[in-house]
């Protein structure tokens, strides 16, 4: 046991003090961009904390991003997505969507952000999050394009 | 004459040490400086000397006398440990983790020395492995204060709201008078959202502590989250995301249930749900900025 516990796990290029951007910071960035800005905002902190194993979930939530933009301009949806269509409308859908990912990346995170507010200050989130929210926006409207012009619509 | 003057440097040395432990830094640096110059090369008083310059964060200087120290002894087990905390407190977190690793190989006994790893393990988000690192240093020395402070803040990690309790009562009843055991006792109640019990506690650390910088922006933080003007937000302080997920799927129902039965009341709904959100993100940092300049921060 004491063998595994004394492998070194620190290389030359460790950052001295990573820390993340704040969860309400990840809630403004999915009220005002959506699912895809929280989620670059989320690989933003695994990209900090160097987790490659996140990357399959980043893809799972833009596949269910994608999915639902295509829902939404492909009806009728199928079925638990209509009825979410037409009893919350695609506009709050998808900010939901946004919520709720943003819910799940902070679980994901959830001990790193523990960690990070008891031994550093959280990094300024103003131009990441701006940059983040940009991006997203630019990304819906490549998607709606795209998703438009595919399967005849 | 004076009156240190025919005391050994092993004497000076623990004068020294004790001045040093009730952080009577000055003193402790007048004694050195009578020594040293009377023996120079003794490395027990340049150890004292670097462990002056580590706390009065002096370090560069603290660097370089402690690798004097070890040009003179290599084996010197305290320079070499503080070797690696000023390591650590320069951010050359690999070397402090050498360090570590070369001391822990030759003294696996010592709890100390996994506390101390298991502290730098946290800081680089090794969480699991900062644990098991911390429970083996209380395994060897369940009555050190670092191995007891790294163990309960694995605990608040951890965010069991019972086990940090345990840890924490440890601590308490061992180090009740520590500094480190107030401020993990705030972190716990400010988890589980005491947030006035907190500031209690925070103002008595900075009674004891009235220049620590530190301390009163702790205070300032909880006089924040304490304050009446933010009370309506004590649910989404207290539960952070779920909170605010919660939030916002009871405001998309009550809106539709309103969009069904009390059509003429959905705009009023939407608007007091807008101002609630605004105040909820520009007043507390408004307020914050204003108890930090009534703080002089």
């Amino acid at each position: 046991m004491r063998e595994h516990l004394l492998t070194p796990s620190l290389t030359a290029e460790t950052k001295p003090s990573v820390s993340l951007y704040s969860s309400n910071s990840s809630l403004a960035v999915s009220i005002f961009g959506g699912a895809p800005a929280v989620i670059m905002m989320s690989i933003l902190n695994s990209y900090r904390l160097k987790r490659l194993a996140d990357a399959p979930v980043y893809l799972a939530a833009l596949g269910a991003w994608a999915a639902m933009v295509y829902a939404a301009l492909h009806p009728p949806a199928p079925q638990p997505l209509d009825w979410l269509f037409s009893n919350v409308g695609v506009r709050s859908s998808s900010s939901l969507l946004a919520i709720l990912l943003c819910g799940g990346f902070y679980a994901l995170h959830r001990k790193q952000h523990r960690t990070s507010t008891m031994f550093q200050a959280a990094p300024s989130p103003w131009i990441p999050g701006i940059a983040c929210c940009l991006l997203a926006w630019g990304l819906k409207y490549i998607a709606v394009q795209i998703f438009s012009s595919v399967g005849g619509a | 004459m004076n009156e240190f003057a025919i005391l050994t440097a092993a004497e000076y040395s623990t004068r020294a040490s004790v001045l040093i432990e009730r952080q009577r830094f000055g003193q402790a640096r007048s004694v050195l400086a009578e020594a040293l110059a009377s023996h120079p090369d003794d490395a027990d008083l340049l150890y004292q000397s670097a462990r002056v310059d580590y706390l009065t964060e002096d370090l560069q200087q603290a660097l370089e006398t402690v690798r004097h120290v070890l040009a003179i002894e290599p084996l010197h087990l305290d320079a070499r440990y503080l070797l690696a905390c000023i390591y650590d407190e320069r951010k050359e977190l690999p070397a402090s983790e050498a360090v570590l690793l070369e001391l822990l190989r030759e003294y696996p006994e010592f709890g100390m020395l996994y506390a101390r790893y298991a502290m730098l393990m946290y800081r680089t988000f090794h969480i699991d492995k900062a644990k098991a690192l911390a429970r083996e240093a209380l395994r060897l020395a369940p009555e050190d204060e670092l191995a007891l402070i790294a163990c309960a803040i694995g605990d608040l990690i951890e965010g069991d709201r019972k086990v940090p309790a345990a840890t924490l009562s440890a601590l308490i009843r061992k180090y009740p008078e520590n500094a480190d055991t107030a401020r993990l006792l705030v972190v716990h109640l400010i988890g589980i959202g005491q947030y006035w019990a907190a500031k209690r506690i925070a103002v008595e650390l900075l009674k004891s502590q009235p220049n620590s910088r530190e301390n009163l922006e702790l205070v300032v933080q909880l006089e924040t989250l304490s304050h009446w003007t933010v009370l309506p937000l004590w649910p989404l302080n207290r539960w952070g995301v779920a909170a605010t997920v919660v939030v916002f799927i009871a405001t998309m129902v009550i809106f539709k249930l309103l969009g069904i039965f009390a059509p003429e009341h959905r705009s009023a709904f939407s608007n007091f749900m807008i101002a609630f959100m605004a105040y909820s993100w520009f007043y507390p940092p408004l307020l914050v900025r204003w108890l930090k300049r009534r703080a002089g921060l």
